[in-house]
């Protein structure tokens, strides 16, 4: 079973695609800020991280700053409505491997793409 | 707890810029004034002495040393006290008053009229836009020219030394000009440089106004998503409603934010109070409204009494406001802990009380409420909204002459609104 991280401030969307991915065999943990998923990557091996950026303590792009130690196979999609060309160079600069906009990706949509990378 | 978070100056890039940050201009002064107020001595000291000069070496040396001294106490204090935005700009004031009297004193005690310091003059003219005031640049100019005269006229007396008019007469007024020159200079790059900042700010503001306008529909969007998906599988009764509350929720969110946004850009500070309204009507609407959305009925409590009183006011606007306030009690408190609103008569004015047992605000929330773009920010609920609705609510109560009042001590936070009832 796949395990994902997801690192999302916002219930409603914790729960919604948490519960979808779960409901097709995927180990969720969810984390709402930067801070707390850091903590978390150094005890478990994901195969997935989700990330949103705007988060509180630390942000996304701040976490990626400071991860620098990944599992082989991880693969980071940001998850996150912020469309701002400097942050999506940057994500991409810091190793992430796809920027998906949340409008444009919801939990059937999102499926699909962990599907291909699985 | 509750963190603070300015979204007007959010940037999410990873480098944390400080944009016209008082603390950054001074730490740039600062160093700055190493290279000039410091080395720059030294190094026409080292010159002085290689050319056999070694009265003004000596002079430069101390010169140099003096420097370090203060330059050093500028850094130390920089660095230990507190940050306070009127604190920096005085200290930065000081540093370049500070800077004027050495090129003064400089300016004297190597020449007066045959100084080599003058130029020295220059430097503090330029630092001054670092302080972003176009009133302090030229002032600073003003007083170097006026130093520099009255350094040239003490050393003239002072030690008699026998001069043309002619030979005084072009310097003190060609410094001078040259030191305006150099303000007006200064003042036009530090125009570009603010132009340049602020449109790098607000870029950064609409990317994060685009991002907070499209939550709630990706929300929405994925709701539905869901919706669609448990249809197929089958769709309980509960988790129908609870889909459908969130869909109603984040509607009512992205209007919330439309208003804030529309009511924050209006610049006008009146309102036309042309209705009468029903307060105790209006506050048991929005307040179960509110209480619902946050799936909290069971959490209200309400005190409006057998209060049937009208009020001229524009009720649209008035319910933005009460919304605003209502709105953050149930966000910034906890599930199973009450929401109390209270109304009471007070002859020609009416009180409404809103008080939540949250977390409260600590001090820089209390200090930053009432501005634009300012947030609370909580692990678990996230950071929404654009920062707007205390502001945009206090704007509104103050256009209907009332009053608003935050109080929070420790847990909690009481809201205090007193409205004029008018005549109706």
């Amino acid at each position: 079973m796949k395990k994902v991280l997801l690192v999302e401030d916002f219930p409603v969307i914790q729960e919604l695609y948490s519960d979808y991915l779960e409901d097709h065999g995927y180990s969720v943990d969810v984390v709402s800020n930067g801070k707390i998923a850091l903590e978390k990557v150094k005890i478990t091996e994901y195969d997935f991280i989700l990330l949103d950026l705007l988060l509180p303590e630390i942000n996304g792009i701040e976490f990626l700053e400071k991860y620098t130690e990944r599992a082989e196979g991880l693969k980071i999609l940001v998850l996150s409505d912020f469309n701002k060309e400097e942050t999506y160079n940057r994500a991409f600069e810091l190793g992430v491997d796809d920027y998906l906009i949340k409008a444009e990706n919801t939990p059937s949509e999102l499926l699909e793409k962990l599907n291909k990378y699985a | 707890m509750y963190n603070h978070m300015d979204l007007a100056k959010f940037n999410i890039t990873g480098n944390k810029e400080y944009v016209l940050s008082l603390k950054s201009q001074n730490e740039r002064l600062i160093q700055l004034r190493w290279l000039y107020i410091t080395l720059l001595p030294f190094v026409a000291a080292a010159t002085s002495y290689i050319t056999g000069d070694s009265e003004f070496g000596v002079t430069y040396f101390y010169i140099g040393l003096a420097g370090v001294a203060v330059n050093s106490l500028m850094f130390i204090l920089c660095k230990v006290i507190p940050l306070k935005s009127y604190f920096f700009q005085s200290l930065m004031v000081i540093q370049i008053g500070f800077d004027l009297f050495f090129a003064t004193v400089a300016t004297y005690v190597t020449g007066g009229l045959d100084a080599r310091t003058t130029a020295v003059y220059a430097v503090p003219i330029v630092a001054s836009g670092l302080i972003f005031s176009a009133r302090i640049v030229y002032f600073t100019a003003a007083a170097s020219g006026l130093g520099y005269i009255l350094a040239v006229i003490a050393d003239i007396m002072i030690n008699h030394r026998f001069v043309e008019l002619s030979e005084v007469f072009v310097p003190l007024v060609f410094y001078p000009v040259l030191f305006i020159l150099l303000a007006r200079l200064t003042h036009y790059l530090m125009k570009l440089s603010v132009q340049a900042t602020e449109e790098k700010v607000y870029e950064s503001f609409l990317s994060l106004l685009s991002h907070q306008l499209k939550h709630p529909l990706s929300t929405t969007n994925a709701i539905l998503d869901t919706i669609d998906y448990y249809e197929e599988k089958g769709l309980s009764h509960k988790k129908h409603k609870k889909f459908i509350q969130q869909l109603k929720s984040e509607n009512q969110n992205m209007m919330l934010l439309l208003n804030n946004l529309l009511e924050a850009a209006n610049q006008e500070n009146k309102v036309y109070a042309h209705e009468t309204t029903d307060l105790p009507k209006l506050l048991q609407q929005i307040a179960y409204h509110c209480a619902e959305r946050n799936s909290r009925v069971d959490d209200l409590k309400l005190h409006l009494g057998d209060i049937s009183t009208k009020i001229v006011a524009n009720s649209d606007k008035l319910k933005t406001a009460l919304y605003n306030i209502i709105n953050n009690a149930f966000m910034f408190s906890d599930k199973g802990s009450n929401v109390e609103i209270d109304l009471q008569d007070k002859e020609d004015t009416l009180v409404v009380s809103i008080v939540d047992h949250g977390g409260g605000m600590n001090w820089k929330n209390k200090q930053t409420m009432f501005k634009k773009f300012s947030v609370s920010t909580d692990d678990n609920k996230g950071i929404q909204g654009l920062g707007l609705g205390l502001y945009v609510a206090k704007k509104i109560i103050h256009a209907h002459s009332g009053i608003m009042h935050v109080i929070s001590r420790g847990s909690g936070t009481k809201v205090i609104i007193i409205l004029k009832k008018g005549k109706t």
